[in-house]
C-alpha cells in the first residue's frame, strides 16, 4: 500500500468515525459538558487558593455554572426562623464553630443530633504534618467529609490546599462540592498549628452506592510568625506543602438505607415574563433540591437564561419541626439542559411538618413573594 | 489560523475573561472538539467528560493564553492532553467483572476503522498528527499551531507518521498471509 493509498483510507475511515460518534445522545448534552466543565474550573479555582489571614475560609455557594450565578446570592434573613435545640457535638466540637458559617450547617448539625455519623479518628503523618479524616456523614447524593491538620513547632497552618476523595473501587475522584475551613480559634485567639475543614462530594444516584473510600489532603503552611503578615499567602516562596496524605475508610452502609424521596410539583409561574415550572422536589437527610424547568425551548438561550435567574435569585426555604423555623441555605445550584437547579441544605431527618420555598421576585417586597409547601 | 468575527469580538483585548463570553467561545468549537475527543476514546461519554474536562483546565489556565487569536488551537491542545490523560488512566484501570470492554458498536467496526487501530501503534507525536490532518480536516498550518512547532516540524512528522503506518500495515499483510 503507497502513501497515497494510506491517505485515502484514513480520510474514508474519517466519514465512518464521523456517523459512528454520531449524535451526542440527548439534546444539548455538549452544551451542559461545557457548562459544567466552567463550573468545576470555578470549583478547583477555589480550592487551589487557600483563604489566608481568616479564622474560616467561606467557599463561596454561588458558583454554578458562571454564565447565570455571576451576582452573588443575596438571602433576606426570615424575622420568623428561630433557633431549634442547641445540639451537642462531642468529639467533633471543634467543627461546631466553622459549621455555623457553613452553607450545610442544617445538614450537618441535624445529622450530628440524630447521630447519623460515621466517626473515623484515623490520622496520616508525615514531617511536620499530620491530617486526620475526624468524621463523615452520607446519604444517596453526596458525602459531607470533616478533617483537621495539625503541625509542628516547625510549621504553621495556611490551610489545606486540595481534600479530595476517591471510590477506591472506580479508580475515580468524586465530584467536589463547596467547603469551609479554618484555623482553630482558642479564646479569640487563632491556633497556627491547628486547621479545621469540611468538604462536600456529590454522588451520583444512577451508579452503585461507595463502599470504599480514600481520602487525601495536602496542607499548605508557613514558617513560624508569617501567619501574621499581611502579605502571607500572596508569595509562593514562602508556601509549603506537605505530600498527599492518604486515608482509606469503610463507609458505613447505614447511610444508603435513607432512600431520596422525589416529589413532582407541576408548579407553574412567571419569571421575568417567561414561564417557568418547580417541576421537581428531591429530598434527603442532606439534602434538599429542586428542579425549575424553562417551559419554552427559546428561554434556554443564555441571555434569557440569565434574565429569568435573576429574576427568581431570591430564595429561601423554611422547614418547619418543633422547636420552630430553620431556614435552610441555598449552598449550590447548576444550570442543566431543562433550566436549572438548586441544592439546600436539609433537615430531613428532623421529620419536619412543613417545607416552603419562597421565591422573591422582587427583594424585599411580600407582594412580589412566590410560595410553594413542598410537604404537602 | 484565522478567527471568526464572533472570536475577534470576544477577545478584545486577551483572553475573554466573562464568563459568558468564554462559554460561547468553547460552545463554538465544541462540536469539534467532541469529535476529536471521539477520535481518541472511542467513546461518547468519555468524549463528552474529555469536552468538560478541556473546559475546565482552559477556564483555570485562561492566563496563560498569549495570543488570543490562538484560542480555538490552544483550546484543541488542551483536549488533546485530557484525552491523553484518558488513555493512560485506561492503561493503569483493571476492568471489573461484568464491564465492557468498550462501547457497544465500537469494536465491530474495527475492520471498517482498521487505520485508526494501526494508528496506535504509531510513534505518538506522528500519530496527533496524522490523526488531526486526516480525520478532522486540520491543515498542517492549523495543526502546528495547536502543538506550538514550526511547520516544518510539523510536514516532518506526517511523513515519518505515514511511512510508520506504511511499515506496519506491510508487516501486518505479511502476518495474515502467513
Amino acid at each position: 500500500m503507497n502513501i497515497e493509498q494510506l491517505e485515502r483510507r484514513m480520510q474514508a475511515e474519517s466519514e465512518i468515525l464521523k456517523r459512528e460518534s454520531g449524535e451526542t445522545g440527548e439534546p444539548g448534552q455538549l452544551r451542559l459538558a461545557v457548562m459544567q466543565g466552567l463550573e468545576q474550573g470555578h470549583s478547583r479555582e477555589r480550592q487551589d487558593f487557600p483563604r489566608r489571614g481568616v479564622t474560616f475560609a467561606l467557599a463561596a455557594a454561588a458558583v454554578i455554572v458562571l454564565l447565570l450565578f455571576m451576582v452573588p446570592q443575596l438571602q433576606q434573613p426570615s424575622p420568623q426562623t428561630a433557633q431549634v435545640q442547641e445540639v451537642d457535638w462531642g468529639e467533633l466540637e471543634g467543627f461546631k464553630r466553622l459549621s455555623q458559617f457553613d452553607m450545610e450547617h442544617e445538614s450537618l448539625e441535624s445529622a450530628v443530633r440524630h447521630n447519623y455519623i460515621q466517626l473515623i479518628g484515623k490520622s496520616v503523618q508525615s514531617g511536620a504534618y499530620r491530617v486526620t479524616l475526624d468524621a463523615v456523614t452520607a446519604d444517596e447524593n453526596m458525602i459531607i467529609m470533616l478533617y483537621s491538620a495539625t503541625t509542628d513547632d516547625s510549621q504553621e497552618v495556611y490551610g489545606i490546599s486540595s481534600a479530595r476523595l476517591k471510590e477506591s473501587g472506580a479508580g475515580s475522584y468524586l465530584e467536589t462540592g463547596n467547603g469551609i475551613s479554618g484555623n482553630e480559634v482558642v479564646a479569640g485567639e487563632e491556633n497556627y498549628h491547628k486547621y479545621y475543614g469540611k468538604r462536600v462530594f456529590y454522588l451520583d444516584r444512577s451508579k452503585p452506592f461507595p463502599e470504599r473510600l480514600e481520602a487525601d489532603f495536602q496542607v499548605a503552611s508557613v514558617n513560624p510568625g508569617k501567619m501574621g503578615q499581611p502579605k502571607t499567602g500572596t508569595i509562593m516562596a514562602d508556601m509549603h506543602y506537605s505530600p498527599r496524605l492518604k486515608i482509606s475508610f469503610t463507609l458505613n452502609a447505614k447511610f444508603k438505607q435513607y432512600a431520596t424521596r422525589i416529589i413532582y410539583p407541576d408548579e407553574r409561574f412567571t419569571l421575568a415574563g417567561h414561564e417557568v415550572s418547580l417541576a421537581q422536589v428531591e429530598l434527603s437527610p442532606l439534602l434538599v433540591r429542586i428542579r425549575m424547568a424553562f417551559s419554552n425551548e427559546a428561554d434556554k438561550a443564555w441571555p434569557v437564561r440569565r434574565e429569568i435567574f435573576q429574576a427568581g435569585m431570591y430564595t429561601e426555604m423554611v422547614s418547619t419541626v418543633l422547636g420552630g423555623q430553620v431556614e435552610l441555605k441555598s449552598s449550590t445550584g447548576f444550570s442543566t439542559e431543562a433550566g436549572y437547579e438548586r441544592l439546600y441544605s436539609s433537615n430531613m431527618l428532623d421529620d419536619p411538618e412543613s417545607l416552603e420555598l419562597k421565591i422573591r421576585t422582587q427583594p424585599g417586597e411580600e407582594d412580589g413573594v412566590l410560595r410553594f409547601e413542598l410537604l404537602e | 489560523m484565522t478567527m471568526t468575527r464572533v472570536e475577534m469580538r470576544k477577545l478584545t483585548a486577551a483572553v475573554p475573561q466573562e464568563e459568558g463570553d468564554f462559554y460561547e467561545l468553547v460552545l463554538e468549537h465544541s462540536d469539534q472538539l467532541y469529535s476529536i475527543a471521539y477520535s481518541y476514546l472511542r467513546s461518547r461519554h468519555d468524549a463528552l467528560e474529555a469536552v468538560q474536562e478541556a473546559t475546565c483546565r482552559a477556564w483555570i489556565k485562561r492566563n496563560t493564553l498569549k495570543h488570543p487569536q490562538a484560542f480555538k488551537s490552544w483550546l484543541i491542545r488542551i483536549l488533546i492532553y485530557v484525552c491523553i490523560d484518558e488513555q493512560r488512566r485506561r492503561k493503569r484501570t483493571v476492568p471489573a467483572a461484568g464491564d465492557p470492554m468498550a462501547e457497544a458498536g465500537a469494536c465491530d467496526n474495527t475492520a471498517r476503522l482498521e487505520m485508526l487501530w494501526v494508528l496506535d501503534q504509531v510513534k505518538p507525536k506522528y500519530r496527533h498528527v496524522l490523526l488531526l490532518k486526516y480525520y478532522h480536516d486540520m491543515t498542517l498550518s492549523e495543526i502546528a499551531e495547536t502543538f506550538g512547532k514550526p511547520e516544518g516540524t510539523i510536514k516532518t512528522w506526517q511523513h515519518k507518521g505515514l511511512k510508520q503506518l506504511r511499515a506496519i500495515m506491510k508487516d501486518r499483510r505479511e502476518w495474515y498471509e502467513y
